[in-house]
């Protein structure tokens, strides 16, 4: 019984990839990042719209004001129990499990009602089985009192050091006031406060704690007979659930702070037929950089035209174009919010991508590597396949580079798919696929607007400003003099 | 409750009360004063001159702090034999104190482990000398306590508001059962090489609490037989009640068990003793304050001085006045020269004008060192003597040049100015600056124009000045409505401006 993750066998497929190219490690923890990997535990399409749904309901909950608060209160019920409950597995005596034993109970018992609390639709049905779960341990509350009454004798006893006879452990009959009680009770009354002394944590070892069994050997046969009634309790099975708060807490942290931006944040309608259509889309990972400034775009994938050709100057915001696509896809397939005004998304089965990998990490040189990277792409591809390319085959000349930009559309448009690729091979415009411009404001000076519109594309990169910014233009090479 | 001999008691422990009726000096004031000299007349313990000489330098600026110290000076000129055996009591006292901060050094360090060689012996070791130092100071309490009473219990008791705070705060303490307990405990812990451990576990089975409790009448019997057990009176019976023997292994859990509550226990001891010397303790200190006014007094009544305690008003008004430093060292057939002073409100300014060693330098000292010791509660060399109450007092007196100090590389005039302007910079309203031939290290036309503005400045700020000048440049600037013009007459007297004629 899940909250949000559930755990069948991985059967869609986000590839590693993906990850890496997007610098999500970089935005949210290693473990948001494994869990938004495997989104899907079901194939067929109703089932994957309805997880969507659920956990979008969830998350809806979770950035609420009340829904955040009772989320973080059963997040903490569960961190503190399960502290307790690996501190018992620690403990080596069992005079001290009997005391952590009773904590992890305790601890146990609201933990139950914790998650019962979570009183939502995609939720009510998590929340009835820990209901009943509760409910079955009605005795337990009154057990507590009683294992409470039992530890306070067991955990109060004196020890009697002499030099000749040796140490003993005594009841504490005469019940005195310690030394430092009667100062402070003294210092008091003469309106001289003092300062709590630091509580000391001393673990007991072998001699006190078999020293206190025999002491209190009534209190002790009455614990262990009281606590036999519930060591069938699978303790293990809320902890689960603290992996499950984790992703939730980071997503939340990540929206939070685009919030604060005036960055827009918005549920995409889960779309029967394949398409991802959105609106003012924004790519979040800028924030690795303190961007204070993220433009956004608008995404035109559909079923006439799934994939496109995105081109542009350089230092335009293609790649940040295609983060912005990528991210927020793998967003909406875990039902996560994504950054943008609106949205209506198909829940594709797959995502694939290709960035240029360094190419001393190959032996084989970068345009194989490339090659095969790409072939094992297109193996798995099919309709639910939504895939992405950045600048591929642009370790090659034009003429062979272009040949592959478009087999590779080819072979993508045959199998359905959906996708994007950025590249600067003009030439691909004769291949027949819509393509995307990056737009430059070329009144004021061709400065990068980092707006993405469909275009015809334009033949120039704009490369030629870049080279002047840094004297690597002809003339400035000239000037050089060497 | 802190009792203090310099402030009123219900703001001595608060320290931003006692800075908000303390005032200032400048950094060489009491040199230029020659005040540091004239003390060291008068005493030569050097110690305790310093110490009175730090605290002419904070003068008090509340004129009912004055007059509480003014009391205290009172009673201990009038109660000589209560005198004595107060500062003999109080000095064995504060060297008690200074013992325990140095016991308190040694436990700290232990207590943390500082250098690993902290032990159970050693921490029952300390433990026993914090109860013995603290026993010692009960016992000096109570010596307190017998000797306020004798002093409240004479035909003219004690009178001042801080000797007879003392005097109810030793019975107070004295006699109260937390005392009677803190004696009971040193005594049990100071007999005590046996005693029982209270121990409580914490929530997940650990121990927390450790505490030492006194055994009392718990004995146990049949120490080797199977079953032990220990018996305990509870009136006049005797009860039985189980104990099990527990084996101490090698396990350094033995001697957390005993370190634990020794240094916690020590720790109170030395906080307690800290509270109790932090009560009664800085009345010791300030007695070093009184020791010197005392000696200051009685040399002035063997020269035959005319001493006044001043009353405080809105200006100057001293009758008669005297130079200190003149009265200790002048010869038996030299009178030393008396002369009015007068001031107005703050703001108000003086100039004296006058020939070279007509006594100018004599009088400025005389009124500087008048206002310090008036507002330290001290009487002043007058016959009468009504002062303002100044926050701060500075001096700025022509030097010799500096030019071989390191880091002064300026001319004399810059040096000066330099210094003028680090003396301005500390001045607000209610200040008081005395100078001394100031700008006359440079042509004395520009001179005087440079100062013109100064003591304007001066007088739109509420600053009182007096300044000694040859600069008579100065005059025909002056608003001789705003200021006042003395010049002087044979013999060292000083006299408004224009009367040195007559």
């Amino acid at each position: 019984m899940s909250v949000c993750i559930q755990n069948t066998a991985k059967n869609a497929e986000l590839s590693d990839s993906v990850f890496e190219d997007l610098h999500l490690s970089s935005l949210l923890p290693y473990k948001t990042v494994e869990l938004l990997s495997r989104p899907f535990p079901e194939l067929a399409l109703p089932a994957r719209i309805r997880t969507i749904q659920r956990r979008q309901e969830i998350f809806r909950f979770l950035l609420s004001e009340e829904g955040h608060r009772i989320m973080r209160d059963c997040y903490g019920t569960l961190k503190e129990y399960a502290r307790d409950l690996s501190l018992k597995k620690a403990a080596s005596l069992e005079a001290e499990r009997r005391f952590l034993f009773r904590a992890v109970l305790d601890g146990y018992l609201r933990v139950c009602d914790a998650l019962a609390g979570l009183n939502i639709p995609a939720l009510a049905e998590l929340a009835a089985y820990w209901k009943q779960k509760a409910g079955a341990l009605a005795s337990l509350r009154e057990d507590l009192k009683t294992a409470d009454r039992y530890l306070s004798v067991l955990g109060a006893w004196n020890l009697s050091l002499h030099k000749e006879a040796g140490s003993f452990m005594t009841k504490d009959v005469l019940k005195k006031k310690p030394f430092s009680k009667r100062y402070q009770d003294a210092a008091e009354s003469l309106g001289m406060p003092l300062n709590e002394t630091k509580a000391s944590r001393v673990r007991l070892n072998d001699s006190l704690a078999h020293a206190v069994e025999e002491l209190f050997p009534e209190e002790t046969a009455a614990l262990d007979a009281l606590y036999a009634n519930y060591t069938e309790i699978d303790f293990e099975e809320p902890c689960a659930y603290i992996e499950e708060f984790d992703f939730l807490f980071s997503v939340e942290a990540l929206i939070r702070k685009a919030e604060e931006k005036g960055i827009p944040v918005c549920y995409p309608t889960p779309a029967e037929t394949r398409q991802y259509r959105a609106k003012d889309v924004y790519d979040v990972t800028l924030f690795i950089k303190d961007a204070e400034h993220i433009v956004p775009n608008d995404t035109y994938f559909d079923g006439d035209t799934p994939f496109y050709f995105l081109t542009g100057a350089n230092g335009g915001g293609k790649t940040t174009y295609l983060r912005a696509v990528c991210l927020n896809l793998v967003l909406f397939l875990f039902g996560c919010p994504v950054f943008a005004k609106e949205a209506e998304i198909y829940p594709f089965l797959r995502v694939l991508s290709h960035f240029p990998a360094d190419e001393r990490f190959s032996s084989s040189g970068r345009l194989v590597e490339e090659q095969a990277r790409v072939s094992a792409m297109l193996e798995k591809t099919d309709a639910d396949t939504f895939l992405v390319f950045n600048e591929t085959f642009s370790g090659t000349d034009d003429k062979r580079g272009a040949e592959l930009t478009l087999a590779t559309s080819n072979a993508i448009r045959e199998k359905h798919a959906t996708g994007l690729f950025v590249t600067h091979f003009h030439e691909v415009r004769e291949g027949g696929f819509p393509i995307l411009n990056t737009v430059i404001a070329s009144e004021d000076g061709n400065r990068r607007t980092f707006r993405v519109v469909k275009d015809l594309g334009m033949n120039s990169s704009f490369a030629l400003d870049i080279l002047k910014k840094y004297k690597l233009d002809a003339a400035s090479l000239a000037e050089r003099g060497f | 409750m802190v009792y203090s001999l310099l402030y009123p008691n219900d703001i001595a422990a608060d320290k931003d009360a006692v800075a908000a009726c303390t005032g200032s000096v400048g950094p060489r004031t009491l040199y230029h004063l020659s005040l540091d000299r004239s003390v060291a007349l008068f005493s030569e313990d050097t110690a305790r001159n310093a110490y009175f000489l730090d605290v002419l330098s904070k003068p008090l600026t509340s004129a009912r702090a004055i007059r509480c110290r003014q009391d205290v000076l009172g009673d201990l000129l009038n109660h000589p034999n209560f005198r004595h055996d107060f500062g003999e009591l109080y000095d064995r006292f504060l060297a008690l104190r200074d013992s325990h901060e140095r016991e308190k050094i040694m436990l700290m360090r232990n207590i943390h482990n500082v250098n690993g060689s902290a032990s159970a012996q050693l921490l029952f070791n300390l433990l026993q000398s914090a109860v013995q130092t603290q026993k010692r100071l009960l016992q000096f309490l109570s010596a307190f306590e017998k000797l306020f009473a004798e002093g409240m219990a004479e035909e003219k008791p004690l009178s001042s508001e801080n000797l007879t705070a003392l005097a109810k705060g030793f019975p107070e303490a004295v006699r109260s059962e937390a005392f009677e307990e803190f004696g009971i405990l040193c005594r049990e812990i100071e007999k005590s090489d046996r005693f029982s451990l209270r121990v409580s576990l914490t929530q997940t089975g650990q121990i927390g609490d450790v505490d030492m409790v006194s055994e009392g009448d718990l004995k146990v019997k049949d120490i080797e037989a199977p079953k032990r057990f220990a018996f305990f009176r509870r009136g006049k019976e005797e009860e039985l009640s189980t104990c099990v023997r527990v084996y101490e292994s090698y396990d350094a859990i033995w001697e957390k068990l005993r370190m634990i509550p020794m240094s916690s226990l020590a720790e109170i001891v030395d906080s307690v003793s800290d509270q109790l010397f932090a009560r009664f303790a800085p009345a010791g200190t300030e007695l070093a304050f009184y020791d010197i006014a005392i000696r200051y007094v009685e040399v002035m009544k063997a020269k035959g001085a005319i001493t006044v305690y001043p009353t405080f008003g809105e200006g100057a008004e001293l009758t008669a006045l005297s130079d200190l430093y003149l009265i200790l060292t002048h010869k038996e057939n030299q009178a030393v020269i008396s002369n009015d002073a007068s001031a107005g409100d703050h703001g108000s300014g003086t100039i004296l004008f006058g020939e070279n060693n007509s006594g100018k330098t004599v009088y400025l000292r005389s009124v500087g060192t008048a206002q310090l010791l008036g507002q330290a509660g001290l009487p002043v060399p007058a016959r009468g003597a009504v002062l303002p109450l100044h926050t701060r007092l500075v001096t700025q007196f022509s030097e010799a040049e500096k030019e071989f100090e390191r880091g002064n590389d300026a001319g004399r005039f810059e040096q000066e100015v330099r210094e003028l302007a680090a003396v301005v910079d500390t001045l607000k309203p209610g200040s008081f600056v005395l100078l001394n031939e100031t700008f006359q290290t440079t042509a004395y036309a520009e001179g005087a124009e440079g100062l013109y503005h100064i003591l304007r400045f001066f007088r739109e700020n509420g600053i009182r000045y007096l300044l000694v000048s040859h600069l008579r440049q100065l005059e025909p600037m002056l608003d001789r409505g705003a200021v006042t013009v003395l010049g002087t007459r044979s013999g060292f007297h000083i006299v408004p401006d224009g009367a040195e004629k007559q």
